[in-house]
């Protein structure tokens, strides 16, 4: 690795005002992605700003929210009570990520952060239109498996890798900032963008921001949630597809339903017209299999993840199944 | 010359008895040490942020030329202004070694003095590099060839809730290895896998990938197992680490040592080690219910040889052996 500096901060908002003073630096949690990009040359920085002793990294529920410290572990949050007990995708989503050891490492504002697996961005010998942008994208005619389906276009295919991302994404979660200009809180729908013509652009965060808490909004429907998620082997590995699901039925009827979706778009996948395709219907595999088609109703697929268009179809059909007791 | 070494930093509050302390535990655990107490207070001015560190340099004129070679100044991408002006200065003379009343009058110079323009002509203004603008404090006399080093005192570096570290320069990080107290002068991009293997001599600590994909490299700290190719050293100030190394008590081995020797557990024995401090971890955790439980918790450790039939069978009969 390229010689760096690095400051402890003792306060969020001295880590913002370090930041902001320091040129080409960036805010270190974990590092468990970070040190990879910066040794693979993806990512360049001068200096590293450490936040672990910001005092952000509490895990706490009340009346109306969860709320995740940014600089909570992994584990921690999937272990947490509260989480299983009322928020159980998160868990599951959590647990399905990485390994062991890297889940007691990596923090929650890193792995929303973390950045797309795809090989071309991580190779910094190959052209990236997220890494340098207007050096074009390989992915769209190379090796393409690994990418997007949904929310592509002419200049990046690749797929954000965190499943908890998925989980938060489908329980309408809130990504709290601190930044120069103050704080400010945006929806994580509003949080991931899709590529555009500026892929390197990948969140609303603005230069010099910090993650400082993630809020999950306690409801009735995250109590029943699960994660599934597919991938190559059984464990240690990112998702192929998955898919985050929270219902609420009365008899066989969807009172409410919230579907999210990893592996197949360019951003933690969320679609209101598959969900509403499903509320107050009852749930069978024929509804099931019409909101799926509606899913992939617009879906891109390349040469090497085709397979993608089916697999979430029968995700989607495997996790509400579960869920909704119907087998 | 071309000056060589590494620059180790003070906290700019470490008083001169403090430093002095320092540089002698330093050589006290073998560290090629400069004969002559000399110092350069550092300022970092891409703004007006001031590290405060002070750098210890034997060799002034090789330090300079170091600096302001070009072939460093492409390779880094950095900018001048450099060492600005040579103040005659020896520790050992300070009127007040406590509190240190000659470094006070230097840091004031530091912070009053002028910041130049970055001089490179084709480095886009977005890359630049933190410059250091260093006003260089030597002993008299100083002229001869060697290392330059400086280094933060062992206390107030470790209590510091707040220390920053200049790029290319380096620190001290203390820490608990196998229960005894150690500390390590690095720059920050060293892993704590490296500080362990190539600073500490800890070689049973293995480096498979180097990038968190293998688990040859898993250690515990703060009796959690983490990926030490993942974490920088700098990053575990004060914290307690146990390698392999330290799981037998004297010639006693670990239950989990004994039970991968049951059971054959390895074959060349390269992921031995992080298989073994992952099984530790995994026990302490209590996941170690079923075979399937066992195969999930210790998915972060790869053997190339296959041994896990015979992995997971020591990891259960270690557990059982570490509960009875």
């Amino acid at each position: 690795m390229r010689a760096f500096g690095y400051t402890v901060a003792g306060s969020p908002a001295e880590a913002v005002r370090i930041a902001a003073r320091t040129p080409d630096s960036t805010f270190v949690a974990g590092g468990t992605d970070l040190l990879n990009l910066m040794r693979d040359g993806a990512e360049a920085h001068d200096h590293l700003i450490d936040v672990n002793r910001l005092g952000i990294g509490e895990v706490a529920l009340d009346r109306r929210r969860l709320r995740l410290g940014a600089t909570a572990r992994m584990r921690r949050v999937a272990e947490h009570p509260a989480v299983r007990r009322e928020f159980p995708v998160l868990s599951e989503a959590l647990l399905a990520s990485a390994s062991p050891q890297v889940r007691n490492m990596a923090s929650i504002g890193g792995n929303l952060l973390q950045r797309t697996r795809c090989g071309y961005f991580r190779d910094s010998a190959s052209p990236c239109n997220k890494r340098v942008p207007g050096s074009g994208c390989p992915a769209i005619t190379g090796h393409n498996r690994g990418h997007a389906i949904l929310g592509g276009g002419d200049h990046c295919i690749a797929t954000h890798p965190s499943d908890l991302a998925v989980a938060l994404t489908a329980l309408d979660a809130t990504v709290g900032l601190l930044g120069p200009g103050g704080e400010r809180a945006v929806p994580i729908a509003d949080f991931y963008l899709l590529p555009g013509s500026t892929p390197e652009q990948e969140t609303a965060m603005r230069p010099g921001e910090l993650i400082t808490w993630v809020d999950v909004p306690r409801t009735s429907v995250a109590g029943h949630s699960r994660y599934l998620k597919l991938r190559d082997r059984a464990t240690f590995e990112f998702a192929v597809v998955s898919v985050a699901a929270a219902l609420r039925t009365r008899g066989r009827v969807v009172q409410d339903v919230r579907l999210a979706f990893g592996g197949v778009g360019t951003r933690p996948w969320r679609d209101l017209r598959v969900e509403a395709a499903l509320r107050g219907r009852p749930l069978t595999g024929q509804a099931i299999a019409e909101a799926g088609r509606l899913l992939v109703a617009d879906a891109k697929p390349y040469e090497g993840n085709r397979f993608k268009v089916e697999l979430v179809q029968r995700a989607l059909v495997s996790i509400l199944s579960d869920l909704g007791g119907l087998r | 010359m071309i000056y060589h070494g590494s620059r180790l930093t003070f906290k700019a509050d470490t008083t001169p008895r403090q430093r002095m302390e320092a540089l002698d535990s330093l050589r006290e655990q073998g560290r090629t040490i400069p004969s002559v107490r000399s110092f350069a207070v550092g300022r970092d001015h891409s703004g007006e942020y001031e590290w405060g560190a002070i750098f210890v340099i034997e060799d002034l004129d090789g330090y300079r030329e170091f600096l302001t070679h070009p072939a460093r100044r492409r390779a880094d991408r950095i900018a001048l202004p450099l060492v600005e002006d040579i103040v005659s200065f020896d520790l050992t003379d300070d009127t007040d070694p406590e509190t240190g009343a000659k470094i006070a009058e230097l840091r004031r110079l530091l912070l009053e003095a002028p910041v130049e323009p970055d001089p490179l002509p084709d480095r886009p203004a977005h890359t630049r590099r933190t410059v250091l603008k260093a006003i260089a404090v030597t002993a008299a006399g100083t002229a001869a060839a060697g290392t330059g080093v400086a280094a933060a005192a062992p206390r107030t570096a470790a209590a510091a809730q707040a220390y920053a570290v200049a790029p290319g320069a380096s620190v001290e990080v203390a820490m608990t290895v196998n229960g005894q107290p150690r500390k390590i002068v690095l720059e920050p991009r060293v892993t704590l896998l490296d500080a362990l293997r190539e600073r500490l001599g800890l070689t049973g600590t293995k480096k498979g990938c180097d990038r968190g994909e293998c688990g040859a490299c898993t250690v515990l700290v703060d009796g959690e197992r983490v990926k030490s190719c993942l974490t920088l050293a700098v990053m575990r100030q004060g914290a307690e680490v146990t390698t392999v190394e330290g799981l037998a008590r004297g010639e006693e081995l670990h239950p989990v040592q004994e039970a991968f020797i049951r059971n054959d557990a390895f074959q060349c024995g390269a992921c031995t080690p992080g298989q073994i401090m992952s099984a530790v971890a995994c026990i302490n955790e209590g996941h170690t219910g079923s075979e399937a439980e066992i195969r999930e918790w210790m998915s972060g450790n790869l053997c190339r040889c296959a041994a896990y039939q015979n992995i997971v069978a020591a990891v259960a009969d270690a557990a059982k052996e570490v509960r009875r």
